[in-house]
C-alpha cells in the first residue's frame, strides 16, 4: 500500500535566508553567500506498510516524522529515492486545513472541506453530521474569529474525519478540546482505524501508540532506528529516555 | 511519487473546481464582509473614479468625443487587468499555510484571484452598459465579440497572473517593483488620453502594448460602433493565448520548489 524506498530528504539551511542586495554586494567573504549548508532530515530510510495496517512512528523532536508524512501525502518530493503510495490519502497533518477566521462555521466546513478535495453533494449531506459531532449548532453562522479555540479545534476535527479514506495520515491531534471530547474523538479515530483503513500514525503518547499500532518505526536524527512489533520498539524508546 | 499525466491532470481539475469556487467565494465574502453597499462597491468604485478623472481631464482633452465613455471604458479593461494581477502577486504566498499541509494543484490559488476580479469585471461592466445608455451608447449584434475580447484578456492576465504569484515565492521584492510597474503601465496606455497625442514615430510602441489592443478592440465595438479588423482579433488572441502558455509553463516549472521558500 506504501512503499518507501531508500528516502533521502535534504534541506537547505540558508533557504530561508533572503539575501538583499547590499549583503550580496558587502558580503566579506563571498562563500558565505553560495556556501550550502545541506541538512539531511531523511537518511536512507526503507520501509514499507501493509493495507489495513496501523503503523506508528515516533521519535524526538527533529527525528524527521513530520518530514516523512509531507512526503507521504505528497506534499514534497524526496532528494533521492522514490514514495509509492496506492489509494486515496487523507492528510490531517495539522486541523484545520485552509480556515479562513472571518467566516462563518457553515462556510468554513465547505472551504475547508474543499480543499481537502471532497466535492459539494457530500459536504450538504455531512454538514448535519459535523455540527452534531462538534456540537456546535448554536454558532453555525458565527464567524470563526469569535470562537474560543477548543471551538475552533472541535470543528476542525469534525471536518478533517468526515470521510473514511484508504489512507490516513495522523498527526499527534488527539488532544484537542475538552476532556469528554477529547474521549469522544479518542472513539472516532478508533473507529476509523478499525474500519480496515490504513493508518500511518504519529504521537508522542507513546502508550496509546503502542496500544493500537500494529508496527512502528522508530526515527532517530533521520535513520531508522528500529521498526517493527509495536510493543517491542515502544518499550525501547521508553527505555531509551530515561 | 510519479508526476501525474494529462488524464490525471484534467480529472483533478474537475475535482478541484469545488475548491477554485470556494476560494473565489471567499473573496467575496470577505472583501464585502460588513460593507453596506457590498458588491455594490464593484459598480461604484470605477465609476466614481471615472467621475473624478474626467473633471480632472475633461477640460484638457475635449477633442475626444464622449470623454465620459472613452474614459471608462479605458478604465474598464484595465482596472480588471490590475486588479486581478495585483491580487495574484500574494496568491501563493499568503496561502504557505496550505500549501504545507495538504496536496492540491497550485495554479488553483492565482486562478481563483483572477476569476473573482472576473466577477467583478462583470459588475463593472453592467454598471458601464447603464451609464452608456444615457450616454448615446446603443447595445448592438457587435456585442458578442465583447466575450471574444474578455477570453483573450483572461488568458493574458491568467498567464501574467502565474508569472508573477510564482515569482513573488522565490523573491519578495516583486511586490513592491509590480506596485510601480502598474502605474507606469497605466500612464502608458492610452486610457485618460487618446493616442493620437502620441509623436508618430513612438506610435507603434503604444499600440503594441497589449492591454491597449484590448482596450482599443473594446472602444471600436462599444464607442464606434464597428466591427474590429482581421489582424486586431488575430493578435488580441495570440498575445492572450502566448502569454498563457508561457505563463503556465514558468509557473508549472517552478512549482516544485515553492515547498522550500515557505
Amino acid at each position: 500500500m506504501i512503499g518507501v524506498d531508500n528516502v533521502i530528504m535534504e534541506f537547505n539551511l540558508n533557504r530561508g535566508k533572503v539575501r538583499s542586495i547590499k549583503e550580496f554586494l558587502f558580503a566579506k567573504v563571498s562563500d558565505d553567500i553560495d556556501k550550502k549548508q545541506m541538512f539531511r532530515a531523511l537518511d536512507n530510510v526503507n520501509f514499507q506498510v501493509q493495507e489495513g495496517e496501523i503503523f506508528g512512528i515516533v521519535g524526538n523532536n527533529g527525528a524527521g516524522k513530520s518530514t516523512l508524512l509531507k512526503l507521504l501525502a505528497g506534499i514534497m518530493k524526496p532528494t533521492q529515492g522514490s514514495i509509492k503510495v496506492n489509494g486515496t490519502i487523507a492528510p490531517m497533518i495539522e486541523l484545520g486545513t485552509g480556515f479562513d477566521f472571518e467566516l462563518s462555521a457553515l462556510e468554513n466546513i465547505y472551504l475547508s472541506g474543499s480543499i481537502l478535495g471532497y466535492g459539494k453533494k457530500f459536504l450538504v449531506e455531512k454538514v448535519p453530521e459535523i455540527f452534531d459531532f462538534s456540537e456546535l449548532w448554536d454558532f453555525k453562522d458565527v464567524p470563526v474569529k469569535y470562537f474560543s479555540s477548543g471551538m475552533v479545534a472541535r470543528l476542525a476535527f469534525s471536518v478533517s474525519t468526515i470521510v473514511v479514506p484508504d489512507i490516513l495520515i495522523v498527526d499527534e491531534i488527539l488532544s484537542v478540546g475538552d476532556m469528554s471530547f477529547q474521549k469522544k474523538s479518542y472513539k472516532r479515530m478508533l473507529e476509523l482505524m478499525q474500519g480496515g483503513t490504513t493508518v500511518v500514525y504519529v504521537s508522542h503518547d507513546v502508550e496509546s501508540l503502542a496500544e493500537m499500532c500494529s508496527r512502528i518505526l522508530w526515527l532517530e536524527k533521520g535513520k531508522i532506528r528500529k521498526i517493527g512489533d509495536a510493543k517491542q520498539v515502544c518499550d525501547e524508546y521508553i527505555a531509551s529516555l530515561s | 511519487m510519479k508526476e501525474p499525466g494529462l488524464i490525471q491532470r484534467t480529472i483533478s481539475v474537475k475535482k478541484y473546481s469545488f475548491m477554485l469556487q470556494q476560494l473565489v467565494n471567499r473573496d467575496f465574502k470577505v472583501r464585502y464582509r460588513g460593507s453596506l453597499l457590498g458588491m455594490l462597491w464593484s459598480m461604484l468604485n470605477p465609476l466614481l473614479n471615472m467621475l473624478v478623472l474626467s473633471i480632472v481631464f475633461s477640460q484638457v482633452f475635449n477633442a475626444v468625443g464622449n470623454y465620459k465613455m472613452y474614459l471608462l471604458s479605458g478604465l474598464l479593461i484595465f482596472g480588471f487587468f490590475s486588479e486581478a494581477s495585483n491580487l495574484a502577486v500574494t496568491a501563493v504566498t499568503a496561502n504557505f499555510g496550505l500549501l504545507t499541509k495538504i496536496y492540491f494543484p497550485k495554479f488553483i490559488l492565482p486562478l481563483s484571484k483572477v476569476l473573482s476580479s472576473s466577477i467583478n469585471f462583470i459588475f463593472t461592466f453592467i454598471a458601464f452598459l447603464i451609464l452608456g445608455s444615457f450616454m448615446n451608447i446603443h447595445i448592438w449584434w457587435g456585442y458578442i465579440f465583447i466575450v471574444y475580447i474578455f477570453a483573450c484578456l483572461l488568458m493574458f492576465t491568467i498567464g501574467i497572473s502565474f508569472v508573477l504569484s510564482a515569482l513573488h515565492v522565490f523573491m519578495r521584492d516583486v511586490q513592491h517593483i509590480y506596485s510601480v510597474i502598474i502605474t507606469v503601465w497605466m500612464y502608458s496606455t492610452p486610457i485618460l488620453y487618446p493616442i493620437d497625442i502620441i509623436p508618430s514615430e513612438f506610435q507603434l510602441l503604444f499600440k503594441a502594448n497589449p492591454l491597449y489592443m484590448y482596450i482599443n478592440f473594446f472602444r471600436e465595438i462599444t464607442l464606434q460602433q464597428m466591427i474590429p479588423d482581421v489582424k486586431s482579433f488575430v493578435l488580441c488572441f495570440l498575445v492572450g493565448f502566448g502569454s498563457f502558455v508561457l505563463g503556465a509553463v514558468i509557473f508549472v516549472k517552478s512549482q516544485k520548489r515553492f515547498i522550500y521558500y515557505t
